[in-house]
């Protein structure tokens, strides 16, 4: 061309082996934040495919499913899928019959869901009102909204801190693997957990947004199996196949899309970030289980259940009481005194009672059915974004009650709907 | 003495592109992540949510590398150097003195950090980046290479790669390249992006291969279109065989949400040659004006960047002579000593430049072939 020098330096050739390292490493530094939140690097990195709360609960006319997936990032993913499980039947833990809604996004953040081959909707869901299904069984929203989970991150830190202290000074552990904390370590952990940098609480995901898939879908086209329904959500990769669907269509819309790789679900908050990661285990071992875990096939979930139950006994202790965690049995071989309840909980789905349209006790299904006092057995369960779900799980852990506000906070700092579709306040 | 100078370019660069390999490149596969605009958003949500807290620098810095945004390089640096508590602020630190360029206050917190007990993967990776930046690849490739062995995978294996490519195995480093791309299983676009663009930068600069580095950096940009280095370099590629058309359309893009100098730099050439001659001083005026802008905070960062932009459209070869001798001495790479030649040659000083070209290493002359291919004369 006849010109001048057109040969620069890059900026990058100095930095070429630290960008590779980076370029996924700068991603981790938040872990375990949330309810589900940030639970693995896979998720860490790309935010988008990171589930941080699954809602579930009746419409109050009876007649409605109510389900929210909270996805950490702030656009949904061009290449994943969002999948909502809705499993049914008559009793409790044994499901017969499952519904399945997919939903992918374009760039343009437009969706495409499918309620198995019942209903479909293509569109751009993120107006308020949201946008119905052709077949009028569901209306979806999916869009920015805030995040209705809250949690003192830094006192349950400050907490954990408190007790792998005591641990590693000498606290004896006993055969359930229940540490043996005395009474002024027990207040200390207690106390701490409460606070927040020696004052009150405060919610590390204020103000935290997060996009909201939200779905309001007819009781009769997902409790096809019996009333009680238990739902989970998953996060999994776009199929490789570009014509990937289950089959020819005779429909007006195109055949649902077969799924890719999974490599994420939840249902109950804490599950993972909480049990199979437990606060204690090394990063490495941790996010092994934990990727492992959202990859699992259903019939491969039981196996995370030894995982969850050595985690348990130190939650149990956290109170200077061993033995009196909820479902704890101890009369059974010290190595079995957790087994129940990590069996539930390894079978993680949100339990609702389609039959009731009241919902106000968290893992109301679970009490009812295991006979636990003080369950509400008129109430439909689940969960919704206002209930102190963390706190009343983390309570059941440390004392087998439900009174909550372990972390020193009991609600979220905007007020969420359970009636008015979307559901979740405004960002 | 100018003749006896690239004589010896031309005779060493044929020994070193006789050693070359021929790796095949596996490219053109469509990506299947998560689309960079929406991998940007995200990015920007988690630096606002992250605020300033401890860990915020390093997404600051992937926001800095992709997008040429140097404010977000600033304000990396600023809150990294405020912290020095811990292991983790060390590291953090040590990662923004690097991408600032300075190398060796980065290895004194990579020495503070091994005292204080930092995982000894972190301290590796991380003191090879700057022993592979400074000039010392080979001193930190049998570590790699253990490294490597021991836990096979997308870091380890693009880390080795680098330092391979540094010392001049290019078809090792390739091959080791695709397998960190294989290792990766991420829909997250910005680590492919960062492979490719380094297979990129190691074809056209180390080789001849110029066709395969266009593949290189048209992949990366396949998977971040916003990758504001893999549009430079690429445009540079085009504007070097004459198109000029393609080559200012990605400046265009790369300049679409920032003043990235290089950028400009290369743009306003174009302009000038394109008959767009006012716009074309203007933006070499702009670049000068940004690269002063960025040499007054932080001159090791910029010194070398901006000793090329002298040499060329900025022409004042005496600047340009500074700032690369100020670069050589930060680092004495292969690289950095064929600037100083250029800036010698261009300023008369013949006898430095040779004296730099016989007692420096055996890829410098690669370079200054690299930087004739691309200077029309």
């Amino acid at each position: 061309m006849g010109m001048e020098p057109l040969r620069f330096a890059s900026g990058y050739r100095g930095l070429l082996l630290a960008g590779i390292t980076l370029a996924i490493a700068a991603f981790q530094i938040h872990r375990a934040h949330g309810s589900d939140h940030l639970d693995t690097p896979t998720v860490i990195a790309d935010p988008a495919a990171d589930i941080g709360d699954m809602f579930a609960w009746t419409s109050a006319d009876g007649k409605r499913l109510n389900l929210v997936m909270d996805i950490v990032a702030h656009q949904f993913s061009n290449r994943l899928q969002y999948v909502l499980h809705i499993d049914s039947g008559e009793h409790f833990g044994q499901t017969t019959a499952s519904t399945l809604i997919v939903c992918r996004f374009d760039v343009a953040n437009n969706l495409e869901c499918w309620v198995g081959k019942t209903d479909y909707v293509h569109g751009n869901a993120s107006n308020p009102e949201g946008i119905d299904g052709e077949n009028h069984r569901f209306r979806v929203f999916a869009g920015l909204r805030d995040d209705p989970f809250f949690n003192n991150v830094k006192g349950t830190r400050a907490a954990y801190n408190v007790a792998d202290a005591a641990l590693q000074h000498g606290t004896s552990v006993d055969a359930s693997r229940c540490p043996q904390f005395d009474e002024a370590e027990s207040r200390e952990i207690l106390d701490t957990w409460r606070h927040t940098d020696g004052g009150p609480a405060t919610n590390f995901l204020a103000d935290w947004k997060s996009s909201s898939l939200v779905i309001s879908i007819d009781l009769d086209v997902v409790a096809t199996g019996g009333k009680l329904l238990a739902i989970w959500g998953a996060v999994h990769r776009l199929p490789h196949a570009p014509s990937a669907v289950s089959s020819k269509n005779q429909e007006r819309w195109p055949a649902a899309p077969t799924l890719g790789q999974p490599i994420e679900r939840t249902a109950r908050p804490l599950i993972k970030n909480a049990l199979v990661g437990g606060p204690f285990a090394a990063d490495a071992v941790s996010n092994r289980r934990k990727e492992a875990y959202n990859r699992v096939g259903r019939d491969g979930w039981a196996q995370f259940s030894p995982d969850i139950e050595r985690t348990l006994g130190l939650y149990d202790g956290f109170d200077g009481k061993c033995g009196n965690q909820w479902l704890a049995d101890t009369k059974a071989d010290p190595h079995k005194r957790y087994r129940k309840l990590a069996t539930l909980l390894a079978d993680d789905r949100i339990w609702v009672n389609s039959a009731s349209s009241s919902c106000t006790q968290f893992l109301a299904v679970e009490f009812t059915a295991l006979g636990t006092p003080g369950a509400f057995a008129g109430d439909c369960g689940g969960r919704t974004p206002n209930y102190d779900a963390s706190n009343i799980f983390r309570s059941l852990l440390i004392d087998g009650t439900t009174k909550g506000g372990v972390d020193g906070l009991t609600h979220d700092e905007r007020i969420h709907s359970t009636t008015d579709f979307p559901f979740l306040a405004a960002p | 003495m100018k003749k006896l100078i690239r004589s010896m370019h031309f005779f060493m660069g044929v020994l070193v592109l006789c050693a070359m390999a021929k790796g095949a490149a596996k490219i053109g596969v469509a990506p299947d992540t998560t689309a960079s605009a929406i991998a940007i958003v995200n990015l920007d949500q988690q630096i606002v949510q992250a605020g300033s807290e401890s860990g915020v620098e390093e997404l600051l810095l992937v926001r800095s590398r992709y997008l040429g945004d140097y404010e977000a390089l600033d304000r990396a640096s600023r809150l990294s150097e405020g912290r020095f508590a811990t292991v983790r602020d060390l590291l953090r630190r040590a990662h923004t003195r690097s991408a600032v360029h300075r190398f060796s206050d980065a290895m004194a917190d990579l020495a503070a950090a091994e005292q204080m007990g930092a995982d000894p993967k972190d301290i590796l990776l991380s003191r090879a980046s700057n022993l592979v930046a400074t000039g010392h690849a080979s001193e930190v490739i049998p570590a790699l290479e253990k490294y490597e062995g021991q836990n096979p995978g997308y870091a380890s294996r693009g880390a080795l790669a680098t330092a391979y490519a540094a010392v001049g195995r290019l078809d090792d480093a390739d091959r080791l390249y695709a397998a960190a791309l294989n290792d990766l299983d991420t829909t997250l676009p910005f680590p492919y992006a960062w492979i490719y663009f380094a297979r990129g930068l190691m074809w056209s600069e180390q080789s001849d291969k110029l066709e395969r580095a266009e593949a290189m950096y048209r992949q990366a940009l396949a998977y971040v279109p916003e990758f504001v280095p893999a549009n430079v370099n690429l445009a540079e590629l085009e504007a070097a065989r004459g198109d000029a058309a393609p080559a200012i359309e990605h400046l265009e893009h790369a300049l679409h949400s920032n003043d990235e100098p290089e950028a400009l730099a290369l743009l306003g050439v174009l302009y000038r040659h394109t008959g767009r001659k006012a716009e074309g001083e203007h933006d070499i005026l702009l670049a000068r004006q940004r690269y002063e802008l960025l040499l007054a905070g932080y001159p090791l960062a910029f010194a070398d960047h901006a000793a090329e932009y002298y040499l060329g459209p900025g022409a004042d070869p005496e600047r340009a002579w500074t700032l690369a001798r100020q670069n050589l001495t930060n680092r004495e790479t292969d690289r950095a000593v064929a600037l100083a030649i250029k800036a010698a040659e261009a300023t008369g000083r013949y006898n430095e430049a040779c004296q730099l070209l016989r007692n420096h290493g055996p890829y410098v002359s690669l370079y200054l072939r690299n930087l004739e291919r691309t200077i029309p004369r």
